[in-house]
């Protein structure tokens, strides 16, 4: 009897329930990528590379004939609206939760992002983990144009932007880590760029490498991959990179540079604002286009290392903060965390502080190996 | 002429032969004893006595009396004396009314009567074939004992009792049955078992009204807690070292006259995941082995269920890959979801259900039929996709690694369940499936022990013992005799 009840208040439940939460799995199609492009009167252009799986090799899916991936594109004042559209050339269910890349153009980073990318902030059914890239390209061209060893392009990319061993030259974020820094003062967006390898036939091979800078949620300029580098070392992304020495009459010597310590120190010089950079680190000489007598070079070898990494730090300083007046390597944060106050007091006035820091760069590696040439 | 005796050969033999309808296997062999010639009668059910022992131990002394005379003159006291002294079978006993002998007739005892005497002298000859003693077919195991339980009562005692030769082990004897009159023997170890729990069992025992009792499934329903529950609170075993175990622990076994399955009580949900093999393995194997079988018993259970759940409500967890792989093999497959895994689990069972029917000579034509032909021509044809097949193969592989059959086949049950609540309402159907038999297994007992023990409630000591299959060196002697249940 209380068996019975129970089975009736069950049974009653699923009446109640009128929303059933199904998803019509047989019509599900992946959204693999997601493309931006800006389109006249501020509307926006979202294109969504939708993924047609194909067996994997491995099970015989290797001779199929059939499209890997289709774009399909459409225009509308939100992405929303755009998304909604799609879903009429579609026909199946897009499916973003599973989504790779998302693709920016250049030139639409470069319009403001911030009122577009509010769709990622709302949006439950998405993918915070997919990785964010600039493409110097519009995206729709470049999703078209694309072609990679993988069938589905986004998924190469996402591959190499996930593999777990960081490269040095290239930044890397994913959307959860994109979002938040269009906004924040003390530590900008940053995003790696796509662009053709060489833009000649139909389709081409991308080049993922140099950074778009972004101040606040406007893309400024781009970053070279050396430069990359030295922002992955000052915010601590990457420990590990490689630096190439240049000597008279076109001589150089390559090092790979291992265990790279830097603390960024907040200082406050009078009334001024000063960064303290200490570099710490190890080198291993790979390549030498000169003969060198380490027994008594090696010191020299040090110094140079020494002088032309700081000129490099210097360098790209100066650029992010004076050029594009964009605090990618989060300095503000440490200002934040070190001194409250003084963080307030010049918090309002960032753009305007940042093209006055000083910074102080001490630049120490050790030069540990010499390779197998001893 | 002699006056008629009261108690006259003729008439007695005719009420026991009425009695028994005239049944015409009981065989009745009149005889004439000592030197006044006597009458006297013996009586037996042919197919239950054996001639051999009925010769030796009471044919052959009687009609030896032919030269003497009778032990007594009167006749009630002779065939006492007759029975204690010169019929060498080793149970004999002088009984007072047909009520009472014809229970013994009926299995398998002679009965003995003088004309004259009151009283009905039976003897013990019954005799039967039995089944010779082999590896119990249900539970085999790799390293261990091989003996297995047979359907005599008197066997089974006797393969537990050979492995605790203590006078501490007790057996108790009680008739079942109305009409069967089945022997069940309760057997304890005195001092271990508590008295409150082996008086529990016997009175169970004794309440029991059922006319027959061919299994000892018939008393495990009628004396289990829960009777409603879908779990079983009765442990049964076929292996006498499983019940010798049993006994240590300080639980208290049944062994029932006629099956070679014996049961335990009181059982929890962890007994039935536990094997004695496991104490006859080096500990870190069967600790390693214990997990799998937990494992195997959650996958057993969850598996379609979390199949189905996670593709019809939450696509975006499965990996981009494993998706990709999954809606590719789903191409073209006509069946939703739901429909496929549920014909797939169908299938499996009926398979199952048919493979124990099936003469071993038939059994290799069932698996080419269900290997092949189901599983390999219905993903060929596009009707049900693969990783459905792999799912429930995984699930039935899994369902082999619980040893009890009840258990296991209570997980099948549940296993549907739970695949509905997927459908119905994704992963929170899932909890809610989980939650619902948590509670249903927290709310039962097996004679006022809670099912969950030693989970909930939570007792250290034997908790680690169940989770670890704790060395024997690390128990300290005093833990070694085990505590009681």
């Amino acid at each position: 009897m209380k068996l019975l009840k129970a089975g009736i208040c069950l049974l009653a439940m699923m009446l109640i329930s009128g929303c059933w939460g199904q998803i019509n799995f047989d019509q599900l199609t992946v959204v693999s990528a997601i493309g931006l492009d800006p389109a006249k009167d501020g509307m926006v252009r979202v294109t969504l590379q939708l993924s047609n799986p194909t067996l994997p090799v491995a099970a015989g899916g290797g001779s199929q004939q059939r499209r890997p991936y289709v774009n399909y594109d459409a225009v509308g004042v939100t992405i929303q609206e755009a998304v909604e559209r799609i879903q009429h050339q579609a026909k199946k269910s897009l499916f973003f939760p599973q989504t790779k890349v998302v693709l920016i153009s250049e030139q639409f980073a470069r319009r403001g992002l911030d009122d577009t990318l509010d769709y990622f902030w709302r949006e439950t059914n998405q993918n915070l983990n997919s990785w964010v890239l600039v493409s110097r390209l519009p995206a729709r061209q470049v999703l078209d144009k694309a072609m990679e060893l993988e069938p589905v392009p986004s998924e190469e990319w996402r591959k190499y932007l996930q593999g777990d061993w960081k490269r040095p030259l290239q930044v890397d974020v994913q959307m959860y880590q994109f979002l938040p820094r269009l906004n924040q003062i003390g530590y900008q967006a940053v995003s790696p760029g796509i662009g053709p390898f060489n833009a000649s036939g139909k389709t081409d091979i991308m080049e993922i490498g140099d950074t778009a800078v972004f101040k606040n949620d406007r893309m400024v300029g781009w970053l070279s991959g050396e430069e990359s580098q030295i922002v992955n070392w000052l915010t601590g992304v990457s420990r590990r990179g490689s630096f190439h020495t240049d000597f008279a009459k076109e001589e150089s010597v390559s090092y790979s540079l291992n265990s790279i310590r830097v603390k960024v120190t907040p200082l406050i010089r009078g009334d001024r604002l000063a960064m303290m950079v200490r570099i710490k680190g190890e080198a291993e000489v790979l390549t030498a286009t000169l003969p060198l007598h380490f027994g008594t070079e090696q010191a020299m070898l040090r110094d140079t290392l020494n002088k032309q990494v700081k000129l490099a730090v210097e360098d790209t300083i100066d650029k992010l903060f004076v050029n594009y007046a964009s605090d990618v390597i989060g300095f503000g944060e440490a200002l934040h965390r070190s001194m409250p106050s003084e963080w307030k007091k010049r918090k309002s006035n960032w753009d305007k502080e940042l093209r006055q820091v000083d910074a102080e760069i001490s630049v120490s590696f050790r030069i540990r190996r010499t390779g197998l040439l001893q | 002429m002699k006056k008629q005796h009261l108690y006259a050969l003729p008439e007695r033999r005719r009420e026991l032969e009425l009695r028994l309808g005239e049944s015409s296997d009981l065989i009745a062999r009149e005889c004439r004893i000592g030197q006044d010639a006597t009458p006297a009668l013996l009586m037996w059910i042919d197919s239950l006595v054996d001639k051999r022992t009925l010769q030796l131990t009471t044919l052959t002394p009687l009609l030896s009396l032919q030269t003497s005379p009778l032990p007594s003159t009167d006749p009630s006291e002779c065939l006492d004396e007759l029975c204690r002294s010169f019929v060498s079978a080793p149970e004999a006993k002088v009984v007072d009314t047909i009520d009472e002998a014809l229970p013994m007739l009926m299995s398998g005892w002679t009965l003995l009567l003088l004309n004259g005497a009151r009283g009905i002298a039976t003897i013990q000859t019954s005799g039967w074939d039995r089944r010779g003693i082999e590896e119990a077919p249900s539970s085999t195991v790799v390293r261990g004992p091989r003996d297995g339980f047979v359907e005599s009562l008197d066997i089974n005692i006797s393969l537990v009792r050979r492995r605790l030769r203590s006078a501490t082990v007790r057996v108790d004897k009680l008739k079942v049955g109305e009409l069967s009159h089945t022997d069940v023997a309760v057997l304890y170890i005195d001092q271990r078992a508590k008295p409150s729990i082996v008086e529990e069992v016997k009175s169970r025992i004794r309440n029991v009204k059922i006319d027959g009792v061919l299994e000892s499934q018939y008393i495990e329903e009628l004396i289990k807690d829960n009777p409603a529950s879908v779990f079983p609170t009765v442990y049964s075993t076929e292996r006498p070292d499983d019940v010798a175990n049993i006994l240590l622990d300080g639980r208290v076994a049944i062994i029932v006259d006629g099956t070679p399955f014996a049961l335990a009580l009181p059982t929890t949900l962890f007994h039935f995941l536990i094997t004695t093999e496991d104490l006859y393995l080096a500990y870190p194997v069967a600790t390693f082995i214990r997990w799998l079988r937990y494992v195997g018993f959650i996958i057993n259970l969850l598996l379609p269920s979390l199949y189905v759940g996670t593709l019809i409500f939450h696509p975006e967890m499965v990996p981009p890959q494993l998706l990709s792989s999954i809606l590719t093999a789903r191409e073209g497959v006509p069946f939703p979801v739901l429909m496929e895994t549920l014909l797939m689990e169908a299938t499996f069972e009926v398979l199952r259900e048919a493979s124990v029917r099936m003469p071993r000579s038939v059994g290799s034509a069932i698996s080419i039929v269900g290997a092949l032909v189901i599983g390999e021509s219905a993903v060929q044809a596009g009707i049900i996709s693969s990783p459905a097949i792999i799912v429930v193969a995984a699930t039935a592989i899994a369902s082999f690694t619980i040893p009890s059959i009840a258990l296991s086949g209570t997980v099948r049950i549940l296993r549907f369940g739970m695949v509905l609540l997927a459908s119905m309402f994704g992963l929170y159907g899932i909890m809610i499936g989980v939650f619902l038999l948590g509670i249903h297994l927290a709310s039962i007992k097996s004679l006022g022990v809670p099912y969950l023990t030693p989970i909930a409630p939570f007792r250290k000591k034997e908790f680690l013992k169940t989770i670890f299959r704790v060395p024997w060196f690390m128990l300290s002697k005093k833990k070694n005799s085990r505590r009681r249940a």
